[in-house]
């Protein structure tokens, strides 16, 4: 029996798009810290400014230590092409300003990370881009959002905060009927737990601020082109298939083939709105994304041991983790998620609000603050924080109650962390008994 | 562009540019098993863009081009020749990859008054399918997808770093390979059934062969086997996998370009 020569995850994670430097044989990527390069003559640089010639003009388009990382995220995903950006934030904003202009529109996962429905809901809009927003789980209510004008349909692998997890592969196949792509955020999963391109998904961002990163150190972005779209047979996306004159007249499907998309993302997104990553950062991530299959069920061990000890507890009222049985999702985590359902949980404390606020001051092994994926355990109450700027109806939307609290979990010893949690429940219990009502703590910007 | 060839539509990508009207000197570009046009992207936008008229096919029934796919070599050098009648050129350099090489050499053995050049890339006198893959591709399994991406890119391509940013070519080739998944087993029966060394041994064309260093697929004896045959140069990129095209572009052009110069290339 035949089988193929094809290297496994870990080993693409820690070599994929990394060569010894060619000219002092460095083994690790050096940052290449220089807005510019040096043309080897004049024709080299006008094949090189159009694309007939690969090779590095202008850091703000490409740049050696970037393109590690990039060539490195697409290999852990499958996709042909990564763009790295400033923050996941940009990455998003590229992929849709990459496919539609004015008078485009969105069918997006109600689930959402709320710096993502800020830009669909307020930011969008300006521009003439129009998002609807649909329950993930209401299959027949996606189909139907999906209009003539529809260039994208957008949701998340592993949803803020209550831990929705989108049936990707019954969503993806929706956007396939309807002939648009979809686009998923994979900052909860990572590659190691989920790689939607493989689940039908056509594109794929994360922040890799979260997981990729590990550490809270940096923050950025990646895009993933999985390559898989036919935007040849949709007469929807001119931007593609159409001769672009900002760039040579290039038709991006004619030149490129399946990295379509990414090509043009590069081409025209970075050029024009420069989200750019740095090389500093690009060094940060590439040395994340070397331990990420090492970290991730690390991550996962613990938060199940976590959403365990909390289920039993008696000042929690709830908890939302699709590792738990009775998490609405749990069979299908199960199939899309055979790693583990990620390290970021939220639960019900009972008090509501004011023994929510008791409890995060009580944390001492926790930090308390706006992100997750970090290796150090993380919490916040996303009602004040990350999803303050929602409406209550868009906070019922995305089931966000105000005893809501969120867990990044971290890879500290578990029994800390649950003697932590512990500790600080029973503290809250007894603050909010005596304390009766709390006022809202203070504003702090949306992010994480 | 679209052509007409035989009744049926052909695109042919130009390399940005439209096509020179009434140009009698061309270079045609034709790609390997399960590929299409855009395995030439690095060849087709830098030819056109030194004023050269250049073409990149898709093979009947392979990317926009409409089928049913051809089935032997032979007929697919005589589609070659009905392609070169549509275009109305005089004189023509054919440059193919794999499956592309092989067709190149039909092609020129057919009209030996047009083609007057052959670049062949990735090429041997007999391409030999491993069964498996032949019966994998024959049953559209995605076990073919995956023996080709494997020794496609295996030795030093396996890592990437290309010099493009961000382009993760095994996974290009894959996704090239799944568009034609339904045409890649007659295109390797083809390849299995040639025999490039009759018709190499009548033909007298000037000819470049290049060569991956560590192309699992038609490793450079193959092409040294060809060269010798055709009299022809032979370069073999250092480090160059069996789709060198996209994988070293920079050799596999500087090969190109000084080949198209007339100057001595020494492998």
């Amino acid at each position: 029996m035949v089988t193929p020569d094809a290297d496994g995850f870990d080993t693409l994670a820690i070599h994929a798009g990394a060569r010894p430097d060619p000219v002092t044989g460095a083994r690790i990527t050096p940052i290449y810290r220089t807005a510019s390069f040096v043309f080897e003559d004049s024709d080299t640089a006008a094949q090189t400014f159009r694309q007939a010639r690969p090779g590095y003009v202008y850091s703000r388009v490409a740049n050696p230590t970037v393109a590690v990382l990039e060539e490195r995220v697409a290999a852990m995903h499958g996709g042909v092409a990564a763009i790295a950006t400033a923050s996941g934030q940009a990455a998003v904003h590229l992929a849709i300003a990459t496919l539609m202009g004015q008078g485009g529109h969105i069918v997006a996962s109600s689930a959402l990370y709320g710096g993502t429905v800020n830009l669909l809901s307020y930011t969008l809009p300006r521009f003439g881009i129009n998002t609807t927003f649909v329950d993930p789980r209401d299959h027949e209510g996606l189909a139907g959002a999906i209009t003539p004008d529809t260039r994208l349909v957008i949701g998340e692998t592993i949803a803020n905060p209550v831990m929705t997890v989108m049936d990707i592969p019954a969503v993806a196949a929706i956007a396939q009927e309807a002939g648009v792509p979809l686009l998923v955020d994979n900052t909860f999963a990572s590659p190691v737990l989920c790689r939607p391109i493989d689940l039908g998904a056509d594109l794929v961002y994360e922040s890799a601020t979260k997981f990729l990163s590990g550490n809270g150190s940096v923050m950025g972005g990646v895009l993933i082109d999985g390559g898989t779209f036919d935007w040849e047979a949709s007469d929807k996306f001119p931007e593609l298939t159409e001769p672009y004159v900002g760039f040579h007249g290039m038709t991006f499907t004619d030149e490129y083939g399946p990295a379509a998309f990414a090509a043009r993302a590069r081409t025209e997104g970075l050029r024009d709105f420069g989200g750019i990553m740095s090389p500093d950062t690009a060094f940060s991530l590439i040395q994340g994304c070397e331990t990420l299959a090492v970290r991730m069920p690390r991550h996962v061990d613990n938060a199940q041991a976590i959403a365990g000890f909390l289920a039993d507890h008696d000042q929690v009222d709830w908890v939302a983790y699709p590792g738990l049985a009775d998490h609405p999702d749990h069979e299908l985590a199960e199939t899309l998620l055979p790693g583990g359902a990620g390290a970021v949980l939220a639960f019900g404390i009972n008090g509501g609000r004011p023994a929510g606020k008791a409890f995060i001051e009580a944390v001492e092994v926790f930090s308390h603050l706006a992100n997750i994926g970090d290796l150090r355990s993380l919490v916040i109450h996303p009602a004040s924080t990350t999803h303050q700027r929602l409406t209550a109806e868009q906070l019922q939307a995305a089931g966000i109650g105000e005893e809501l609290i969120r867990l990044s979990v971290g890879l500290e010893d578990p029994k800390d962390l649950i003697a932590d949690l512990d500790q600080a429940l029973r503290s809250a219990a007894q603050g909010s008994a005596a304390q009766g009502s709390v006022a809202p703590g203070p504003a702090v910007p949306e992010t994480g | 562009m679209k052509l007409e060839v035989d009744g049926r539509s052909v695109f042919g990508h130009t390399g940005g540019v439209e096509w020179p009207e009434g140009a009698r000197e061309a270079v045609m570009l034709i790609h390997g098993a399960g590929n299409d046009h855009s395995v030439w992207r690095y060849q087709t936008r830098l030819l056109a863009g030194m004023g050269v008229a250049v073409v990149a096919v898709d093979l009947p029934g392979h990317g926009r081009s409409v089928g049913p796919a051809l089935t032997s070599v032979g007929a697919m050098g005589a589609w070659v020749g009905s392609l070169l009648d549509v275009l109305d050129v005089d004189r023509v350099t054919v440059v193919g990859h794999s499956m592309g090489s092989l067709i190149a050499l039909a092609a020129a053995a057919a009209g030996p008054e047009r083609i007057g050049r052959v670049g062949l890339i990735g090429t041997a006198p007999r391409m030999a399918v491993h069964p498996a893959l032949l019966e994998a591709a024959r049953e559209r399994d995605s076990l073919a997808v995956n023996l080709i991406v494997g020794w496609s890119h295996n030795a030093a391509s396996r890592f990437g770093g290309h010099r493009q940013a961000g382009m993760w070519t095994s996974a290009q080739t894959r996704r090239l390979l799944e568009r034609n998944l339904d045409v890649l087993g007659i295109d390797l029966s083809a390849c299995a059934a040639f025999d490039a060394e009759p018709v190499a041994a009548d033909l007298d064309v000037e000819a470049l062969v290049i060569s991956g260093q560590r192309d699992k697929m038609t490793p450079v004896k193959g092409g040294t086997a060809v060269a010798k045959m055709l009299g022809a140069r032979h370069v073999v990129v250092p480090g160059g996998s069996h789709v060198s095209l996209y994988d070293h572009p920079e050799a596999v052009n500087d090969a190109l370009v000084e080949w198209a110069k007339g100057q001595r290339v020494d492998g």
